[in-house]
């Protein structure tokens, strides 16, 4: 998920018919630069070198986000295929959750998110805080700085709780219930990715290999 | 001779393995099909209630995403196939491209 704006020129891409790294490769009719849709940087063309803003997209089941998100709208296209239901629970080992930099990448394996539900890591400087909700197969990924605090997460007794307050949090990173009620934690992208694709485009990703 | 070949054989690939190593980033792609697809651009887009049950079930997968105070589905199964990959929108003022 990107932001499509580059330098104040809003960009529209389509799929070139092109691979790279058995990824797809975009093209903007604007430039027509070529784009690592994985990467979000243009490899050839006016563009080469840029990249794009990646957008906080998430990936989980219809009924856990519009559960969510009461207000949303949908994206109002037929189908073009019925395999992605539930593909992340019953084949967690294909997919990882993404972070990256400029400087560095990070893949967390939805098989450990899957088992772990809560992960209190670091990505560079950063506390970070993934939450992985195994009903809707969603994981996303937080900042764990709130103002000056910074905040650890446990899962306890089938909630997301702050060890500091025993606030309850959902998996949209807001505050529920607690001491911090009405909190939100600032999101982080986080790209739900094939693991094979990634550790392709990252090869020195490193990788999540759990808490203990 | 004949086993300098044979080693040759295997020698090969692995020159090129190690060579494509050097430069991991090097950029060459491959047309897969030759033509560029037409841009998907602000696609009709509808209420929840509109989608539910007929668009996307419930245990279908969706990409979905929150700008400012919009947020918006992209059932996984109509993303599917070079048709559909990449779509080109609008959210909460931003313009976004959702694919995944």
């Amino acid at each position: 998920m990107y932001a499509r704006e580059v330098k104040g020129k809003k960009l529209s891409f389509a799929v070139s018919g092109m691979l790279w790294n058995r990824s797809l490769v975009m093209v903007d009719k604007e430039t027509e630069s070529l784009w690592s849709h994985l990467l979000g940087e243009s490899m050839r063309g006016e563009l080469k070198g840029t990249i794009l803003q990646t957008l906080p997209g998430t990936i989980m089941t219809w009924a856990a986000w519009k559960k969510a998100y009461p207000n949303t709208t949908v994206l109002g296209l037929d189908r073009t295929a019925r395999e992605f239901v539930k593909a992340f629970q019953e084949t967690p080992g294909r997919f990882v959750l993404g972070l990256r930099s400029i400087k560095s990448a990070k893949a967390y394996p939805f098989e450990t998110l899957q088992e772990e539900r809560v992960v209190n890591d670091m990505f560079e400087d950063v506390p970070i805080v993934i939450l992985f909700d195994s009903e809707s197969t969603g994981g996303r990924a937080f900042s764990r700085q709130l103002g000056e605090k910074t905040l650890k997460f446990v899962w306890k007794d089938g909630t997301v709780m702050d060890g500091k307050t025993g606030s309850a949090w959902n998996f949209q990173g807001a505050c529920e219930k607690g001491a911090l009620k009405g909190e939100r934690l600032k999101e982080i992208p986080a790209i739900p990715s094939f693991g094979k694709a990634w550790s392709q485009f990252y090869p020195k990703s490193k990788e999540y290999s759990g808490a203990r | 001779m004949k086993c300098n070949q044979t080693a040759l054989l295997f020698l090969i690939p692995l020159a090129l393995q190690l060579a494509a190593g050097a430069d991991e980033r090097e950029f060459n792609p491959r047309v897969v099909i030759p033509r560029v697809f037409r841009a998907i651009v602000d696609p009709d887009v509808v209420s929840l209630k509109k989608a539910d049950g007929s668009l996307v079930k419930n245990e279908e997968l969706v990409l979905g995403v929150v700008v400012g105070k919009e947020a918006r589905a992209y059932p996984i199964n109509t993303l599917t196939g070079p048709r559909r990959e990449i779509i080109n929108d609008q959210l909460g003022g931003q313009a976004i491209a959702a694919t995944w």
